[in-house]
Parts: structure tokens; sequence; C-alpha cells
């Protein structure tokens, strides 16, 4: 009788299996630990958290790390992702010529036309000739800036907007003889050039900007030739959706969609190489992907931003591994298209415009060797014998292959933070398996950019919590409509507010973002993602790579535990006649700890075989 | 307006017995910034949660301003009486804290997130 764990580093999380292997060679399992892992993946940085989940584990199961026998880790070749992310466009404003914005209360409605002028030249001094548009600077009150455009106007001064700094507008609005369109909250409202031909639309309530979202309505209200006009589509096109807008007409002003040399991809696969252009978008990079397979090693070209997120890539993992930068190949990646909000560069209201991005997930295979490393470092530091237990797309089959109700043939989708991994067993068959680039990191990616936000780690949380609406200070309204109600008042802070279902409570997200918006990106990115490698992860498992092939399909991993992809994946492969259903490890444990299960399930078989 | 006529809709603004009349206007701007009409309630006392709270209850809108002794107060019908939706100190920026409080009151009745940068 022995008592032996199994241990599984990933790349996010290390999990253990503790187990008594009774005389008859059968498994009887104890307890399981779960932790973060330290370290990247496959260097002895994971020793401390290997340590701690050892501790765990044993400590659950009753007994001390030195009543271990045997520790087994996981033989991962393991494969190591990042993921990188470069917009493909840029807009640049050079000279101030535009304001595009989203006050939350801008004051009036319609259109003026006029030459900018500051308040104070209203005060003073002779009353300029013809239409003017007035720059309402912080410092005056909104009462007072009323009073001298009503005195303004009475003199005959042909006022026919404004643009104010700070949240006036509709107070400023209403205090006119006859209300007059007024962009307020523009922060940065000295840099408006003044003695400029400009224009301001505020649209109705519920509306958005049309004539200045319209490059033929900035020609007219500025009577552009046809040839000026091409030069104001980004000036359109960047205030399309907003409810309130200026541009202003400066003699060298200029909005330029500048696009950025991506750079190309080159596909060194095992018959033939293949380039393609960054630019030219997800599909088309994926496509030369799929036949330039087998792929031997990715390079990019050299001295663009593609280059460089290759390189870099290349670099970490020379580092991490300590081989050559020549020998790290790149076995797989996946590209991903999406929009990211940019600051506009020289704009006058801290204006974002949407630009098209392009998302790599690249991953590495690294040898054998490095996880005996490992195993060498921490059998010296506890004290107790540690192996390699198995390749780790067949440990988590035969960690799956416990889950009640599951038989051969069987593939399983195993979905980390890394890769996403696949492996296909069949009766008196070497089980096939995959390593795929991007999973679980590459889509928090996608939510962080997608939705602007500065952090990484709220980014995870909107991945991993359905949403909410607080529509009153008593009562929410879940992402799929239902209400719930609160006996207790909720905080102010929530009110109104798009939250987070946690189980820690309501989470507010400090956004602007609505929680359609908020909901869609992320479920596209689970979608762009997850799905769509969880698919290709088939392909490559699936014999003669037809998904109609299989029968059966187990998703293990953190990918199970998802709250919502599961579902999807279901939805996208129930057209194939697949059964996709998460796995339940031991019958208990959920999608979890498979391979670490499975190391224990395939040390028993191996010793069976050689009995 | 006769009297069986329901009142129009609007927030509720009580002042505290010494508040200056001209905080009733600061409040009024605030919520004129969000669209929504205000009304000065006559109500007497000093504790501006307890005036907000007696506003809230008069109002159709179900939201009421309370402003005494130095402090403002924003509160909703259904709320315990106690506990204002937001109470600050207004300190020697009365009129600003006032603006704010009318803004939230606003903020309260269309569904838009609250300023609560200045909370105590």
């Amino acid at each position: 009788m022995s008592i032996i764990v199994g241990v599984d580093i990933g790349n996010s999380t290390t999990e253990a299996a503790v187990a008594r292997i009774g005389d008859d060679g059968s498994p009887e399992f104890l307890s399981s630990g779960t932790t973060m892992t330290t370290g990247i993946k496959g260097t002895v940085e994971n020793i401390p958290g290997v340590v701690q989940v050892l501790e765990e584990a044993t400590e659950a199961a009753g007994i001390e790390i030195s009543d271990l026998d045997l520790v087994l880790l996981n033989e991962a070749t393991p494969v190591i992702g990042d993921v990188a992310m470069e917009t493909v466009t840029e807009t640049i404003v050079t000279e101030s010529s535009m304001v595009g914005h989203n006050p939350s209360s801008p004051g009036g409605k319609g259109t003026g036309v006029g030459r900018t002028v500051h308040i104070r030249d209203l005060e003073n001094g002779a009353p300029p000739e013809g239409p003017v548009i007035v720059v309402v600077p912080q410092e005056y009150d909104f009462e007072v800036a009323a009073g001298i455009l009503a005195r303004a106007l009475e003199a005959g001064v042909e006022v026919q907007a404004g643009i104010v700094q700070g949240n006036d507008g509709v107070l400023i609005s209403n205090r006119l003889p006859t209300p007059l369109p007024f962009v307020d909250e523009v922060a940065h409202v000295e840099k408006v050039p003044l003695g400029m031909l400009a224009a301001v639309e505020v649209a109705p309530q519920g509306q958005a900007v049309r004539q200045l979202s319209n490059p033929y309505g900035i020609a007219t209200l500025f009577s552009l030739s046809p040839e000026e006009t091409t030069h104001v589509i980004p000036i359109a096109k960047a205030l399309v959706g907003l409810r309130s807008a200026v541009v202003i007409r400066t003699p060298a002003g200029d909005v330029q969609s500048k696009e950025i040399p991506a750079g190309s991809i080159k596909f060194i696969g095992e018959n033939q190489s293949l380039t393609v252009e960054l630019e030219h978008g997800a599909d088309e990079i994926m496509n030369t992907l799929a036949q330039a397979q087998p792929l031997c090693d990715v390079e990019g070209e050299s001295g663009t931003n593609v280059g460089g997120m290759i390189e870099n890539v290349r670099q970490t993992m020379a580092d991490v591994t300590e081989k050559p930068l020549a020998e790290v190949n790149i076995h797989d990646v996946l590209a991903v298209d999406c929009l990211v909000p940019q600051q506009v560069v020289g704009g006058i209201a801290d204006e974002f415009s949407i630009e098209s991005a392009t998302g790599l997930a690249i991953m590495v295979d690294t040898d054998r060797l490095l996880m005996e490393r490992v195993a060498e470092t921490l059998s010296e530091k506890i004290g107790v014998p540690v192996e390699l237990g198995g390749v780790e797309a067949n440990t988590a089959i035969l960690g799956a292959l416990t889950t009640p109700g599951i038989d051969v043939p069987v593939a399983i989708i195993d979905g980390g933070a890394g890769s996403t991994d696949g492996a296909e067993l069949q009766k008196g068959k070497p089980v096939e398996h995959v390593h795929l680039a991007g999973a679980g990191n590459m889509v928090t990616l996608l939510i962080k950019n997608e939705l602007g936000l500065e952090r990484f780690d709220v980014a995870e949380q909107i991945k991993i919590h359905p949403l909410a609406k607080v529509e009153s200070l008593f009562h929410i309204r879940h992402e799929d409509n239902g209400v719930q109600f609160f006996e207790e008042p909720l905080e102010a802070n929530l009110f109104a507010r798009v939250v987070l279902v946690t189980d820690d409570g309501l989470v507010p997200i400090d956004t602007k973002h609505t929680l359609d918006r908020i909901r869609t990106v992320r479920q596209e990115a689970k979608r762009k993602v997850l799905v769509r490698n969880g698919i290709r992860v088939l392909r490559h498992i699936s014999p003669s790579g037809n998904i109609r092939f299989l029968n059966f399909v187990a998703v293990v991993g953190r990918l199970g535990l998802d709250f919502e992809l599961p579902q999807m994946l279901m939805n996208e492969l129930s057209p194939f006649g697949i059964v996709v259903g998460v796995a339940n490890v031991r019958g208990e444990l959920g999608p979890t700890n498979a391979v670490a299960t499975g190391l224990i399930v395939n040390y028993c078989r191996r010793r069976d075989d050689a009995t | 307006m006769t009297p069986d006529e329901p009142e129009r809709p609007a927030i509720h603004v009580a002042l505290g017995n010494e508040a200056d009349e001209r905080l009733y206007g600061r409040v009024a701007v605030g919520a004129e910034e969000e669209g929504i009409p205000c009304r000065l309630v006559p109500e007497e006392g000093s504790d501006a949660v307890a005036l907000a709270f007696s506003a809230a209850g008069s109002s159709r809108l179900g939201v009421g301003v309370g402003v005494a002794s130095g402090r403002v107060a924003v509160h909703e019908r259904h709320m315990p009486a106690g506990r204002p939706v937001v109470a600050t100190e207004a300190g020697d920026r009365a009129e600003d804290a006032c603006r704010q409080a009318g803004s939230n009151a606003a903020r309260l009745v269309i569904g838009v997130p609250l300023w609560l940068l200045q909370e105590r």
C-alpha cells in the first residue's frame, strides 16, 4: 500500500489529487487541492505553488508531506502561450479641428455655424461681425455667461451656438431668450482656436448628430470643394453615434486616419512557407496558417509591430527555457480581429475613436528536460521521490473518464489560461493530442482592449461573472432580464450602474459602457477565442479532420467552469451531431483536477501492465 | 390649479429654519441641468436628513432634498428614514454641495449614477 499525489501545474492554477493505492493496485482518492501557479509553467519558480498545494491536499487527507511515497508531475511538454495586440489604424488630429463627445447633458439642440469667439470679446470692444460660436471657459459662471450672451444677442451679435468647458450647457441655453445648441464638458476648451469657422451640432435627446457625421453635411456647412470633402471623412467617421459635436475649420487643420505598418507573418511549414499581411485580418491569417500545416515555426517581419510581438514572445521563452533563441519554435498562432477605442491624438475633449486591431496568441513548445528539472528540484526540496507521470493530454483524458456516464471513444477539450488542448481516445489506439494557442488570457485581453479598460483584473472579473443593471435602490435587472428585489436598500454607489453579480455581492464596473455592450464584447471574445479554438482542437484530433466522426466530447479545465461557455460550445457543435458536456471528475470535482486525477489512474495502469 | 388636481411631479426641497433661501436656488440649478423640475416645500426642522425624508414623502417623484445645520441630504421615499441616499457636510462650499445634491436628486429620478466624490 502506498500514498501518492498527482500534481498538475497549469498556466494559472496548480492542482493536486491524493490517493491511497490498495494492494490490488486500485486507487482510493483521499483529497484534492488547488492553488495559483507561481511563475511561468514549466520553470522551477513553480515549486512554491506545488509545495503549497501539497500542504493543502495532504492536510485535507490528514497526513503530512513526508508520509507521501511518490509525487507525480504532469509531463507537460509545457506549452507556453503569450498574447499581444497591436492597432492597425490610428487617428491623428493635426491642429485641433474636431471635438466630438457625449457629455451627459448638452444644452439646446440644432446646428450653428460661425466664427469662434471668446466670451470676453463679447463683453468688451466692438461686437464681432457675422455669425459667431462663443467659447465659454469654466471661470464664467452660467448666470454670468448667460447674461453676457443675452446682452450680446440684444445688441445684434449673431450668436449661433457655444462650446462650454463646465457642465453648464443646459443652464446657459435655458437662460437665453431662445435656446441655442451648447456642447459642454469640453475639457481643453483653451485649445479651441479663435477666429476660425466652426460648426456646433447638438442632437435631440435620444438621437445622434447627423450633419457633422456626414461628409456632405460638413461640406455643406463649410462650402468645401470635392477634394476638401475627401479630407473630412475621418472626422465624420469619428463623430458617428455621438450626441454632440464641434468641427472647427483651421487653415492647416486636418484629421488623418493613419495606417500603421503592421507587418507580415511568415508561416514556415514542413512542406511550404506562406506569408500573410497582418492587416488582411484574422480570417486570412488563420486560413494561411491552415494551408501551411504542419507548422515548424513562425516569423514576423522585422521592424514592424508584428515582428516585435513575435520576437518578444520568443525572447521570453528563450529566457525561461534557457534555450538559444534559434531553437525556440512557435507551434501555433491564433489571430483575432477586434475594435479598440483609442484616444485621438491631439483631441480637445478626450475623444476616442474606434480603431481596428489584431490580437495574437502565440504558443511555443518546450521540452521534457524542463519538467525533469522541476521534478528533481522538487524532490530535493520535499524529500519525496518525484516522477513525470504521463503526457498532460493523455492523463487529462484518463481523469475525464472518471466522470459518471462517460466511456471511450471520447474526445476532450481542455481549456486553461494559456492554451486550449485536446485529446481523443479510441479503443485500442494511442491517444491523439494537440495544443493550440489562445485560451482564457486571450479572452481577458480582448475584453480589456475592446472596452478600453485600464486594468487586466477588471476584464478578468467581467469574463467570469454575469452582469446586472441596478435599476432602483431596491432592485436589479439581471442580463437575462430577470428582476431581483432586495429587502435592504442597495448602496448609493451602485445606483444605476452596471454591476457584476459575484459570490461576494454586487460589484460596480467603472465604465460608461452599457450592459448590452459589455455583454456583447464578453460573449464575442469567448466566441472568437474559445469556441473557435474548441472547433480547431476537434478538427486536429478527429480522424481525417472531420468533426462529424466524433461522438462524445467532454470539457475539462477552467473552461468548463465558465458560466456560459459550455452552452455556447454546445450550440456551436450540435449541428455536427456531437454530444458536448462538462466533465465531472471523480463524480464530484466538476471539470477541474482531471490531469491530477489522471496521473494517478495512469500510474495504476502502468503498474497493472508491468505485473 | 384647482385643489383636486394633483400636483405636478417635482423633486421637493426643504430648508431648515436658519438655512439661506439662496441655497434652494443652487439645488434647483443642479436639478435643472439634468432636466428635472423641483419645488421648495415648507418644512420645519434642523436635521437635514429628516427634512429630506419628509420632502421625499410629499414629492410625487418620491425624491427630496433637505438643507439644514451645514448638512445637505438627498432622500428617497422608500428608504429607511434614518438612511439618506447621500448626505454631505456642506462645509464652506454650501453652494456647490447644494448644486450637487440637486443633481443627485435628479439622477435618482432619471436613473443615472450619482456623484459621490464629496461624500464624507
